[in-house]
């Protein structure tokens, strides 16, 4: 749908016409096409490609500079384009497989094609060979190219023309249609790399990139490096022809060489062939080879060839493979073997690949039993083992390295010359005098440098962090009792290894580079996971007073590069993601990359949670947990010190303190609390004397002010609260709205509510009848009784001295106020049970106070 | 098509305090190291893919705060975890003391689950004060393998997380091959019902 939606916008297609034929008009007679094709713009991830352009790539007249032109049709479907761009194909030019935003339903190639100094830019190609031979080329044209400083003068002219032409249009159709060039632009492009890995985008997605990214880094581990050193140092010819004496057979040994892209992108196809052909093209001129048995095992392969005149003398040949590498199909290490017999004498050559890794020489000698004990060429009549030749040659990437010699001084040495002295740390060495591996086996004076390891197409050693010693990793060695006549002097291919031996000269390894890609999608992977920091993990609130509001901030900042969703979620069984006293605003929210959210914490102490502070069954202290959306949680803790306070004590305990709160040790008031307390004072107060404080101020002063009709302020509150809680006030301070409200916070917040909650189920079953209502109070715990009736008594004495007409409340609407702080409701399972509704409930309590608000309490 | 990946595993990573969890994390999945300690407060987590034997298997690995005051809201992260990973501080004792407690804290919070026992830091020998042997012992006891490693000096951590990988592959398979003798009998009922089904048809 939106692909043809796209493709509608840019008009119907056009006649067709070779995009070639257009492009070759614009060109000046010396410049050549190599390839071209139409692709499109990529649009934003997710919405399929975009406007439509030719690609062409264009070689210069000297045969070797490359530059990629951008053609845009002057009219839509027309058969005329102007140059929108031109990128020189430097050896720094980037051309990689974008697979941000892949869509499932898109069936195109993405692209990312940048040249040095410009803006990525990302086109959508059909998917088939016509692109990917396209591709192929440009990996072919950067990995062929001068270094990125070389002048590509021919390249100003078309530039020249490109700007003249994006002049000429009034609409800047660049601007418009302009290829995205940054993937950091906007959020919704950002948003691709976590759509392809953390929401199930194709699996395929990964996939297609190691074989792309692999295909990338073929030129890393195969051919091309490889033949450029051997260029530099010594011509092809030379290599396999270095010896006056043309040699009886060859064994020519090869690892690392099946990662082409070919092989891995594209056609499958090996690339032995070409291998095989500079081989038979290079071999000693002197004689005529006939090729005896090629044997292959993915990256390793081997070649025995015989000269002609022996040929006829050679039988028995067979030819078996093992592989022993941990990466199975990709398989890569272990050993090929071709067995033969001339005259009466049976050889086997081995060619084999051993793991890589300094430290892993064990493992080396494991791969050498396994490839000992597994190959068995059962060709044969009788089955014959390696061990079972007259002669055995091994060659190949054994991999065994210098250990326990400082690098530089392996390095000075092996400047120096000293080659047999390196060689007594050498690896293979010590584990062959150990006779833990090639038990038997010789190995010629080493006097070559080591083949390992350089920087890739230099004669530098290895310069990477990882420094690593240089070491001879391809050797030849032999085994059997005729050898050392029949090597050195009828075996001359042999000798020719012994200076150089079977020459991967650098096999930066492939297993290595598959494991580096696969580092580098985990890198990526992991990259695109919701990342944020936050500016502290604990917040501190100090001391907190019942009713104060104490509020902090936490900013949590997008540090990652996809969009964050956060939330503060429940931890262990809790059904809330924080204590009842924090209120996190907002608790859940998005943030873009690069941006923050402010997070107000805010703790208040307030009716519900006092009392299980007050006697420590709870604290201040809670650990909340910041999860991210498909990616880590975050522990922030909040604690702070709770300054104990009247309210929330129970009426009970109340009565017996005669001091200000605040003297009243935790010992004394956790006893007072406890349900059979040790310590009661003798004449306990009729009620609690706080209670006695704030009505007596209402009596005072608030008698005829529209008492309860309107609400205290906070601050005068908390006030109000430091002056019950520290002293023993002759008056309270702050509005008598003030104190109203506290009144009735005091209430709200006592443990036990007035009507303790063992009775509320008969208040609520008898709320109609004031006998039984009355008879309900008589039965109360003392205590309890006398500040029912104490406020009972009061709001009664408001009532008869603001009558409504007086601009008093209603006596139902105090009945209303006093029913939800002096009785509570039932269990929720009876509610359930008895199937009472909230409205009920408070309908129920307010008639019940209504009955002691309008009648005498004589109880 | 090839998949993304053939196994997809949860580790869990659990140890005391600065005994270097996140080191040996970050050292596995980013081959990076940084001197700077900063203590985990939250669980996080990071992948890796590892060829064990021709097979990918995509690793998810998670790494808890060791902090005690934590300890009862880690206990939540080990649901659905193959395999954990307990980590001491071979400089520490205490760390290696406590190993018990975390040995427990699995038994309390997993089914089934395979382990392996981490001795990191193991890069001073002068400030070593667990001994290999004694470690080993106790390994030995509580049938778990033992691996000393150094996050630092990147000594022994991938073939950790590679052999408790190899662990639950290993689990997963004989789990996998008990399932399917167990299951042999139905199949044959099953195919008998269908034959005499054709018979009726």
């Amino acid at each position: 749908m939106l692909t043809n939606a796209s493709e509608d916008a840019d008009g119907p297609e056009g006649p067709s016409m070779d995009p070639t034929t257009m492009v070759k008009k614009l060109l000046l007679s010396p410049e050549r096409i190599v390839c071209c094709l139409e692709a499109r713009l990529a649009g934003p991830p997710g919405l399929g490609p975009g406007a439509r352009r030719i690609l062409a790539l264009v070689q210069h007249a000297d045969g070797r500079q490359r530059a990629l032109f951008v053609l845009a049709h002057s009219v839509a479907g027309g058969t005329e384009v102007d140059i929108e761009t031109v990128l020189p194909v430097t050896n720094d030019f980037i051309c990689g497989i974008d697979t941000n935003g892949l869509d499932e339903s898109d069936s195109h190639l993405y692209v990312r094609l940048k040249s040095p100094g410009g803006e990525p830019v990302t086109f959508a190609f059909p998917q088939g060979d016509i692109t990917n031979s396209f591709v192929e080329q440009i990996m072919m044209s950067i990995e062929a190219a001068l270094g990125g400083d070389h002048q590509f003068g021919w390249v100003q002219q078309y530039r020249e023309r490109a700007s003249r032409a994006s002049d000429k249009e009034p609409s800047q159709p660049n601007q418009q249609t302009r290829p995205h060039t940054s993937h950091a632009q906007s959020s919704e492009l950002d948003a691709g790399p976590r759509r392809a890995f953390s929401s199930g985008a194709p699996a395929t997605t990964r996939e297609t990139q190691v074989k792309f990214e692999m295909s990338r880094k073929e030129e890393a581990y195969t051919d091309i490096h490889q033949l450029s050193r051997l260029h530099r140092t010594k011509p092809v010819s030379d290599w396999l022809a270095s010896t006056a004496e043309p040699p009886d057979i060859y064994a020519i040994g090869f690892q690392e060489l099946d990662l082409s892209k070919e092989a891995f992108l594209f056609t499958e196809s090996p690339k032995e062939d070409e291998w095989l052909t500079m081989v038979l093209t290079n071999l000693h001129p002197r004689a005529s080879y006939r090729r005896v048995r090629l044997v292959r095992l993915v990256g390793m392969m081997l070649i025995v060839l015989v000269q002609e005149r022996h040929a006829a003398y050679v039988r028995n040949v067979a030819a078996e493979c093992v592989g022993t590498g941990i990466m199975g199909k990709m398989g890569n290490k272990g050993g090929v073997a071709v067995r033969l017999e001339v005259h009466s004498t049976s050889m086997c050559f081995v060619s084999a690949h051993l793991a890589a890794h300094v430290e892993e020489y064990e493992r080396r000698n494991q791969d050498y039993a396994d490839i000992c004990h597994r190959m068995r060429f059962n060709a044969l009549v009788s089955p014959k083992a390696i061990k079972d030749h007259d002669q055995v040659f091994w060659l190949g990437d054994l991999n065994y390295r210098i250990t326990d010699v400082d690098v530089d001084k392996v390095k000075e040495m092996i400047e120096r010359g000293a080659m047999e002295k390196v060689m007594e740390a050498d690896q293979l060495r010590l584990q062959m005098a150990a006779r833990r591996v090639f038990d038997g086996f010789h190995e010629g004076t080493v006097t070559f440098r080591p083949t390992y390891k350089y920087d890739p197409g230099t004669d530098l050693w290895d310069s990477s962090e990882k420094n690593r010693a240089p070491a001879w990793c391809d050797r030849v060695l032999w085994k059997g009792e005729r050898i050392r006549q029949l090597h050195y002097t009828s075996h001359p291919s042999l000798r020719l290894s012994d200076h150089k031996p079977v020459k991967v000269i650098d096999p930066t390894k492939y297993r290595k580079i598959y494991e580096d890609i696969m580092k580098e999608l985990d890198k990526y992977e992991n990259d695109s996971l919701p990342q944020v920091s936050v500016d502290t993990t604990e917040l501190i609130f100090g001391t907190v007073h019942f009713f104060e509001t104490k509020t902090q901030t936490l900013t949590i900042t997008n540090t990652g590069k996809v969009a964050v969703q956060y939330r503060f979620i429940n931890k262990l069984n809790d059904t809330t993601y924080c204590k009842q006293w924090l209120t996190v605003d907002p608790h859940f929210s998005v943030i873009m990359p690069g941006e923050r959210c402010e997070v107000s914490l805010e703790v208040r102490v307030d009716d519900r949670t006092a009392s299980k502070l007050n006697t420590c069954q709870e604290k201040l202290y809670d650990i909340l947990v910041l999860h991210l959306e498909k990616g880590k949680d975050i522990f922030i803790t909040v604690q702070g010190d709770y300054v104990r306070s009247c309210f929330g004590v129970s009426i009970n305990a109340l009565v017996h303190i005669k001091t200000p709160f605040a003297e009243v040790p935790v010992s004394r008031l956790l006893d007072l609390e406890s349900a059979s307390p040790k310590e009661l004072t003798h004449n306990p107060y009729v009620i609690p004397k706080e209670l006695w404080f704030l009505v007596d101020q209402l009596q005072k002063q608030g008698i005829g002010k529209d008492l309860f009709g309107q609400s205290g302020l906070p601050a005068e509150i908390c006030r109000i609260r430091e002056a019950l809680d520290t002293t023993l006030p002759e008056t309270l301070p702050g509005s008598i709205h003030s104190v109203a409200e506290a009144l009735l916070l005091f209430l709200a917040s006592l443990p036990e509510p007035v009507i303790p909650n063992s009775y509320v189920v008969q208040c609520m079953e008898s709320s109609d009848n004031f006998i039984q209502s009355k008879h309900i109070v008589s039965q109360l715990p003392p205590h309890h009784k006398n500040v029912f009736t104490y406020i009972c008594t009061f709001l009664r004495e408001v009532v008869d001295k603001t009558p409504p007409d007086r601009g008093g409340l209603e006596p139902t609407t105090l009945a209303k106020i006093f029913g939800g702080v002096l009785i509570r409701n039932p269990s929720a399972a009876w509610q359930q049970r008895n199937n009472m509704s909230l409205e009920t409930l408070d309908r129920r309590k307010t008639t019940f106070v209504y009955h002691f608000l309008v009648n005498e309490i004589d109880i | 098509m090839a998949r993304e990946y053939d196994h997809l595993f949860k580790l869990l990573i659990i140890g005391d305090s600065g005994v270097g969890k996140s080191s040996l994390l970050v050292r596995f999945a980013e081959n990076m190291f940084s001197g700077n300690y900063i203590t985990t407060i939250g669980v996080d987590f990071k992948i890796r893919t590892m060829n064990i034997d021709g097979q990918k298997v995509k690793l998810q690995i998670w790494d808890t705060a060791g902090q005690e005051r934590f300890r009862t809201i880690t206990s939540t992260y080990y649901r659905g975890t193959h395999g954990v990973i307990v980590v001491y501080d071979v400089t520490n004792g205490d760390s290696f003391g406590n190993v018990k407690r975390w040995l427990h804290e699995i038994q309390q919070n997993c089914d089934v689950v395979d382990r392996i026992l981490v001795g990191n830091k193991n890069d001073s020998p002068d400030r070593k004060v667990v001994l290999t042997e004694d470690a080993q012992r106790f390994s030995d006891q509580m049938g778990i393998r033992l691996f000393e490693t150094s996050a630092k000096d990147n000594i022994n951590v991938d073939e950790m997380f590679e052999a408790i990988t190899r662990q639950v592959l290993e689990s997963k398979k004989r789990q996998k091959e008990e399932q399917s003798n167990a299951n042999n009998d139905t199949i044959n009922i099953r195919r008998q019902h269908t034959k005499s089904k054709k018979k009726c048809c």
